[in-house]
């Protein structure tokens, strides 16, 4: 294969990963830095997204900082925005955060002392509740408990 | 007469006294001797592993670590001893093992050579531990390529002093913190190098500690970093390289004096990121090179009194959420932006600075400039609106918008100024 052809491939990717319906952006772990508490992102096991409806970007390094950023943010941005969140268990990637189950532990040491893990599959969740006792909560959950804080 | 007094001082309370305390210097030593023990490892001695002296050791004793490679594992470390390298020993993690990890009080560890721990996202291995272990001596040991360094978790009272932490890796995962305090109190944290970490100092739920004259640098986050830790105080410290500089977030009654943050440099960098912080202190600082000075959110009631700002991008960014801090008597030298803001309303107090960016007279010739200040240029706060406006600095059009702007006041916030500007820099060493 030739260089050219090479480029023009590179540039066919470019073009449909730009123009495609997006779902979340990866978080560059030790670049990016939290929307709301200004922390750079530093651990795969914890962090959280933010996209508008207009598909601006927001990275969070804890579930805690994306639930209070939302408070800050207009009404109209808050429902039409899409929410992800780290998969503790598989670290790295994003997962619908309306959908994924939580566990609040003592055990959990997040960055900014959420102590919230997140997981896609519940037989993994159900797992590490066992194993830690923790509090079982879902999405709606989580917004209670760090809207009501302010 | 001489004579007299002699034999009678024999009799007297004074020698008596003295008497009894000869006895009880005699008793203590022999008692000393007779229950604490020096116990030796190394090759030819009578043990040669740190484990099995320790298994062997009572409580007290000293275990002395002659010098060598020592493949231990884990070496926990579970009744009060005091452990010395002689011209450090290494002991090394083989890139699996967390090297000493102490559940006793009372611990001494000093003049070792630890290498190689193992890294795991799961578990925060470190070379030293503390796990609940209260009064812990960390004195003059070395740690070369370790995840986490020094960690310790419900541990109060400890001392960790004159360690040199060193260590890299290769994916931004695989760093740990070099000194983790977590839920402690009463720590002192002295003269100790920390490079090439995650956070080189890290501190979460920690109160009344102090960190005296360390060196954090080249860390891949912050220098420092605070969170939830009130009534500490860092003073002498030099942090400089670092990815992000220094963070100290939702604090209270922090003290934070004679530091120097320099060239921390970097699109989200600041020498100091201060975020949710009351009723703290920051005086006889110097901030030099860095993007952004102080990054300040949420901050109130704090007081900055006679810091030097020098070639910072921002030597301030002062957020809108500040309210009732004090800046007084600070030198700004050299700064491309001296103070930017994101509001219109300012709630803090900025008097007798030094700005070389002044133009003022001081015809009463009393120090004192004679119009007020301004700080906040109009550029800046395009800048804040549309980062990549920052091309145009320097353009002619720039500098005609920010003269128009200093004598009639439209965008910039009308009563962020210094109305009593100094002429002369004041002396501020470090």
């Amino acid at each position: 294969m030739n260089y050219k052809l090479k480029l023009f491939i590179l540039n066919c990717i470019l073009l449909v990963t730009a123009c495609g319906d997006s779902g979340p952006q990866p978080i560059q772990f030790g670049k990016d830095g939290c929307q709301f508490c200004k922390m750079t992102i530093m651990d795969p096991k914890f962090g959280a997204e933010l996209i508008t409806s207009k598909g601006k970007v927001f990275k969070f390094d804890d579930v805690n900082c994306l639930v209070q950023y939302m408070d800050e943010i207009k009404e109209s941005d808050r429902s039409d925005s899409r929410l992800y969140v780290i998969d503790f268990h598989t670290q790295n990637a994003l997962i619908d955060a309306n959908s994924a189950r939580y566990i609040k532990t003592a055990e959990v040491k997040s960055p900014m002392a959420s102590g919230i893990a997140a997981f896609s599959n519940e037989i993994i969740h159900n797992e590490y509740l066992e194993k830690w006792q923790g509090d079982n909560l879902l999405w709606t959950d989580l917004v209670q408990m760090y809207s009501s804080q302010r | 007469m001489r004579n007299i007094k002699f034999k009678y001082f024999f009799t007297t309370y004074r020698f008596m006294s003295l008497l009894r305390l000869y006895a009880v210097c005699l008793f203590g030593c022999v008692s000393h001797f007779a229950y604490s023990s020096i116990i030796e490892v190394g090759s030819g001695k009578p043990f040669t592993s740190i484990i099995s002296a320790i298994e062997k050791a009572k409580p007290h004793d000293t275990i002395l670590v002659f010098p060598g490679t020592y493949y231990e594992g884990n070496v926990i470390i579970n009744k009060p001893l005091h452990l010395i390298g002689l011209e450090f020993p290494i002991l090394d993690g083989e890139k699996k093992y967390e090297v000493f990890t102490i559940v006793a009080t009372h611990v001494t560890i000093e003049g070792f050579y630890i290498i190689n721990t193992g890294r795991s996202s799961i578990e925060d291995k470190a070379a030293i531990k503390c796990l609940d272990a209260h009064y812990v001596t960390i004195y003059n040991n070395r740690l070369v390529n370790t995840f986490f360094g020094i960690h310790l978790s419900n541990s109060n009272h400890a001392t960790i002093s004159c360690n040199s932490l060193v260590s890299t890796a290769e994916h931004e995962y695989e760093y740990g913190n070099g000194i983790h305090l977590w839920k402690c109190n009463h720590a002192r944290i002295e003269g100790n190098d920390v490079r090439g970490h995650r956070d080189g100092i890290y501190f979460e739920f920690v109160t009344s500690s102090t960190i005296v004259e360390n060196k954090s640098s080249e860390n891949i986050r912050y220098g420092l970093h605070f969170m939830f830790s009130h009534d500490n105080a860092y003073m002498h410290n030099v942090f400089s390289n670092n990815g992000a500089g220094v963070a100290i977030m939702y604090t209270a009654n922090v003290t934070m004096m004679y530091n120097v943050f320099e060239k921390n440099w970097g699109s989200s960098s600041y020498g100091m990121l201060l975020k949710d912080i009351r009723d703290s202190e920051v005086r006889y600082n110097h901030f030099t090179g860095n993007t952004i000075g102080i990054y300040m959110e949420g901050t109130s009631r704090t007081v900055f009194e006679k810091n030097q700002f020098r070639n910072n991008g921002y030597a301030i960014k002062l957020m809108a959420s500040c309210d009732d801090n004090v800046f007084n008597y600070n030198n700004f030298m050299g700064n491309t932006f001296d103070i930017s803001t994101n509001g219109m309303t300012v709630f803090n107090t900025i008097d007798y600075n030094y700005w070389d960016k002044y133009e003022g007279y001081d015809l009463d010739r009393d120090g004192i400039g004679d119009i007020p200040y301004r700080p906040v240029s109009i550029f800046s706060m395009i800048v804040e609106q549309v980062p990549p406006a920052v091309m145009l600095w320097r353009s002619f059009l720039v500098h005609l918008m920010d003269k128009a702007e200093k004598i009639l006041p439209v965008v910039t916030p009308e009563n962020l100024k210094d109305n009593k500007p100094r002429i002369k820099p004041y002396d501020i060493y470090p």
